[in-house]
């Protein structure tokens, strides 16, 4: 095998696994406070990416700036989007909630497209640094070393939310008890709340940078990234960030590397899709709650 | 129903049998048109039995109503007497015989009206036996609500006392609100005391008063041909030129086209759009009516074309009907009453191409929804990928029917004769698409042992990924361009075929010993288990029955438009079939069927909306799961009326519940 192909596609997969696992994250943090798939977190991820031009192109922010501006919006869509449709069915039956984040998710595509047209967008000339340079034969781009690498920082910025402070501790305890922990004096509706604001940031943040990996921008583009994200953190093991994380990467690692060594045994890029999918088929019927997870035991 | 022992006539029965006679008077005798050039009038019989068209009526009064009013005369002058002399009538008989005059009325001078509008008000004259009939008819309604019958007791409402220590307290109405309290209850009781046959029966009487009058009842309301879908096409046309995209370009501007004030140029669009949408509720222009005019047209033409004719025909028909279906054998009832829904929906149907192609939507979606609703309501597993075993099914059949049978340029040509592909070799072709389905299902099944909840769910996503992916990469059967050149045969007697027997087998299903065990899974798979549930076959079964089903409606799907891709069969139509199954409410069959008619003709009606469709129909789902979480008709059936009601315990009923959980579907 050829090392520097290799090493090439490594980069390549890096980039497109940390984006998937950066949206992969609002979907395993709503599913382990609400235990609801946020089946709207692809569109959101559309909504932040949008945003993102409105920063860059109508207000002329830079590349950071940006970035800040379209997460704070698009966090603040999560929670309205939380109180408005999913918090008045906090006690209904858990799949009348799917349904209407899948309604959700549908308004604001569709949404979307009947307010903006059908152009596709794209971020400025010099929102992000594109240099290419090549080290030992390996060609880089600064836009992939930067996803890469602020990917990382979102990641372990979240962690240490989630891990060190006392928002991150109640976030975990509602999702070990939800009956307990507003018995304890913490707001559960604060928490939710939280937990919406970072993961449609986060998704926001995955939104620029994927805009600026692959500058084609439509209203349909959180539909397929958003299932593959989802998938992504089921395969990590819904409700846990390192399971998503670690999934999204997975995720990376096999569409990448399916397409660049497919390729000399005769499976196209087109095979990517069902390849990707079986094997999270096999996942799921090899460790049937994900690679993180653990299995409920119900108590008879 | 009580029979009168003590007074077999009152004042009522009396203005009955007169309005009764006066109608097959007026049918027979009095002029019921006047010919325009001195040519005399016509009576009800001579324009009832004018087949050779020698009075030329058609050109004359250029639409058919004439001939609906008498024998919409003859036929309640008739029942009246044969309900008074049979005896087997109640005071509602005779007030509903009155209603038809009443009505008779309203459609005749209705008649002169539309006719006044279309040419000059003073073009026509007024005869006057329709006049007299309604008249002798409404007074008799008013008398008939008045007249106290003696064997009747006073109209009380009996308030259910909240708590057990209060007594039953006693209202006693208003004497002025007794006879219209009496008419509604009396009409709600009568309406839910008819059975399904009567209504069906009524059904076909309105489509083929469509059929007769529709295009000149259409052409006098202003609409160039007939209705489609009830007008639900129709109705959003006005809303066409609504176009949202000029409101949030200026903030999202595309590379090179940026504006320099996005907040004035956003403005100007919002207002625009409020000038146009304001155009749109009231007049357009003469050619274009508004929202409004058009809502009162469309409503019109639905209530005098189809709701009145179903619901008087119904109520007429009510006691023959009982009758029938007392003295027919349950099956044969049941097959009555599905081949006069059938005739229907033919005779509605046939008027246009379009019409049949939305009812094989309708049928293709019922056993979609159906199948999945086994699934999703009844085991209590999440499915969310039913359109890949659609696909599977679609792809299956059209490559079996394309290589036996037809000659086409993607598998040459035909190996077999071409004569066996109708019907057998189509029946073939679907169940082979069905089995291949329900073999892919197995794709489910299996992980399903193991894996519940939100788990499964992804599998049967990645199911249809799977096989979508799969197509799309398979050049044989034309990869992400399509199947093309698949043979027409779907048309609306194969799907409702089809549509019925899978319902009827689900139907079976769930009530059976195994149905009771699927249910079981849904409330608690371990205690399922633990009562001696073999819960893995109990699986197995579900899986496999709804993706076959899944499987025959692709296979129908895929020879209506002779093109497939795999593109349709997209997690979008799964999300479709999902939302369908919501809307209609878990666990319930006729919620199910209910809510695939409701959906596709809203599909139909939101066409003229364009890209906003796809924003009103999430919507509309949203605020249908805040305000009805439960869907319409979640985990209850409708009760219909299939087998006519028994004895003297008329006043309950032996409601058939269609699909019925759990003690519902035992207690019969």
């Amino acid at each position: 095998m050829d090392l520097t192909f290799f090493v090439q596609q490594l980069f390549n997969a890096l980039q497109l696994g940390s984006l998937y696992a950066l949206i992969a994250l609002g979907y395993t943090m709503v599913y382990g406070v609400l235990l609801l798939i946020n089946f709207a977190h692809g569109d959101i991820f559309m909504v932040g990416a949008f945003l993102g031009v409105f920063a860059s192109m109508v207000l002329g922010l830079p590349f950071v700036a940006a970035l800040i501006v379209s997460m704070l919006l698009t966090g603040l869509l999560g929670v309205t989007i939380e109180r408005v449709a999913y918090k008045p069915l906090r006690h209904a039956s858990r799949l009348s909630v799917v349904i209407t984040a899948l309604g959700v998710g549908l308004l604001l595509e569709n949404g979307m497209l009947a307010l903006t047209g059908a152009d596709p967008r794209s971020y400025p000339e010099g929102f992000i640094n594109t240099t290419s340079f090549s080290i030992a034969g390996v060609n880089l781009t600064s836009v992939k070393i930067i996803i890469i690498v602020l990917a990382f920082v979102l990641f372990f910025g979240l962690y240490a939310i989630v891990q060190r402070t006392k928002w991150g501790m109640a976030m975990r305890a509602i999702s070990y008890d939800k009956f307990a922990v507003p018995l304890m004096g913490v707001s559960q509706n604060q928490i939710i709340s939280l937990t919406f604001l970072l993961g449609a940031s986060l998704a926001a943040a995955g939104g620029i940078l994927w805009g600026t990996a692959f500058p084609v921008l439509s209203p349909y583009m959180g539909l397929r990234v958003g299932w593959k994200a989802f998938i992504a953190a089921v395969v990590g093991g819904i409700g846990d960030i390192r399971g998503a994380m670690l999934g999204g990467l997975l995720l990376g690692f096999i569409e990448i590397y399916t397409v660049a060594y497919g390729k000399d045994i005769g499976i196209t890029s087109t095979w990517r899709d069902p390849i990707v999918f079986g094997l999270l088929l096999i996942i799921l019927v090899v460790r049937p709650t994900g690679l993180f997870g653990v299995a409920r035991r119900q108590k008879v | 129903m009580f029979a009168t022992n003590r007074l077999p006539f009152s004042l009522g029965d009396v203005l009955a049998v007169v309005a009764a006679l006066v109608i097959l008077v007026a049918f027979f005798v009095l002029p019921w048109y006047e010919l325009d050039d001195d040519a005399g009038t016509v009576t009800g019989y001579q324009i009832a039995t004018d087949t050779e068209d020698d009075l030329d009526l058609a050109g004359r009064v250029s639409h058919m109503f004439l001939l609906t009013l008498p024998i919409a005369a003859l036929a309640a002058g008739a029942l009246a007497l044969w309900e008074l002399a049979s005896r087997r009538y109640d005071r509602a008989v005779p007030v509903m015989i009155l209603v038809v005059g009443a009505l008779a009325l309203a459609y005749y001078y209705g008649a002169f009206w539309y006719e006044g509008r279309s040419t000059t008000p003073d073009e026509f004259e007024f005869v006057g036996s329709g006049f007299w009939v309604g008249l002798v008819a409404l007074i008799g309604l008013i008398v008939q609500a008045f007249i106290p019958y003696p064997h009747e007791k006073p109209l009380k409402v009996i308030v259910a006392p909240q708590d057990t220590a209060e007594p039953v307290q006693v209202i006693e109405v208003p004497r002025w609100r007794r006879p219209f309290r009496w008419f509604f209850r009396r009409f709600r009781q009568m309406m839910a005391r008819t059975p399904m046959l009567a209504y069906l029966i009524g059904i076909v009487a309105a489509v083929e008063l469509e059929r007769r009058d529709g295009a000149s009842f259409a052409g006098l309301l202003g609409f160039r041909r007939p209705l489609s879908l009830f007008g639900a096409t129709d109705l959003l046309e006005p809303f066409s030129d609504l176009d949202f995209s000029g409101v949030l370009t200026p903030f999202f501007p595309a590379p090179g086209k940026t504006f320099d004030a996005p907040l004035r140029s956003s403005w100007d669009a919002l207002r625009g759009l409020g000038e146009t949408f304001f155009d749109s509720l009231f007049t357009q222009s003469a050619r274009e009516p508004g929202f409004f005019s058009l809502l009162l047209d469309v409503l019109e033409y639905d209530v005098v074309l189809f709701v009145i004719p179903v619901i008087v025909v119904a109520l007429l028909l009510r006691g023959p009907a009982n009758r029938l279906l007392v003295a027919l054998p349950g099956w044969l009832g049941i097959l009555l009453q599905l081949g006069v829904l059938y005739l229907g929906l033919t005779i509605w149907g046939g008027l246009n191409d379009y019409r049949e192609l939305v009812l094989i939507y309708i049928g293709v979606n019922v056993m979609l929804t159906v199948s999945l609703n086994l699934v999703n309501g009844y085991m209590g597993e999440f499915s969310v990928g039913h359109a890949g075993f659609m696909a599977v099914g679609a792809y299956v059949s059209a490559v079996l029917t394309m290589w036996l049978f037809t000659d086409s340029n993607v598998f040459g040509s035909a190996a077999l004769p071409s004569e066996w592909g109708l019907p057998l070799g189509f029946i073939v072709a679907l169940v082979a698409g069905g089995a291949a389905a329900a073999l892919a299902g197995l794709m489910v099944a299996f992980p399903s042992f193991r894996t519940r909840g939100d788990y499964l769910a992804i599998v049967t996503l990645a199911v249809n990924f799977i096989v979508t992916g799969v197509i799309n990469n398979v050049s044989a059967i034309g990869g992400p361009r399509g199947l093309n050149g698949v043979p027409i045969w779907t048309d609306f007697s194969w799907v409702f075929v089809f549509t019925v027997v899978s319902v009827l087998a689900i139907h079976s299903l769930v009530n059976s010993t195994l149905g009771k065990g699927i249910i079981a899974i849904r409330e608690d798979e371990i205690a399922a288990e633990l009562m001696g549930i073999n819960t893995r076959r109990i699986k197995l079964v579900a899986f496999l029955v709804s993706s076959f089903i899944a499987g025959m409606a692709g296979g129908l799907f895929a020879h209506v438009l002779a093109y497939v891709n795999p593109g349709m069969f997209g997690i979008l139509k799964s999300t479709e079939v999902l939302v369908m199954v919501y809307l209609g409410g878990m666990g319930s069959i006729s919620g199910s069927i209910i809510a695939a008619v409701l959906f596709t003709i809203l599909i139909e009606a939101f066409r003229p909306l364009a890209v906003l469709k796809w924003v009103a129909i999430p919507l509309i789902l949203i605020l249908l799961m805040l305000h009805r979480p439960q869907g319409l008709f979640g985990f209850r059936e409708i009760n219909i009326n299939l087998r006519g009601f028994r004895g003297r315990a008329t006043d309950k009923g032996l409601p058939i519940t269609i699909g019925g959980t759990g003690d519902d579907a035992a207690a019969h």
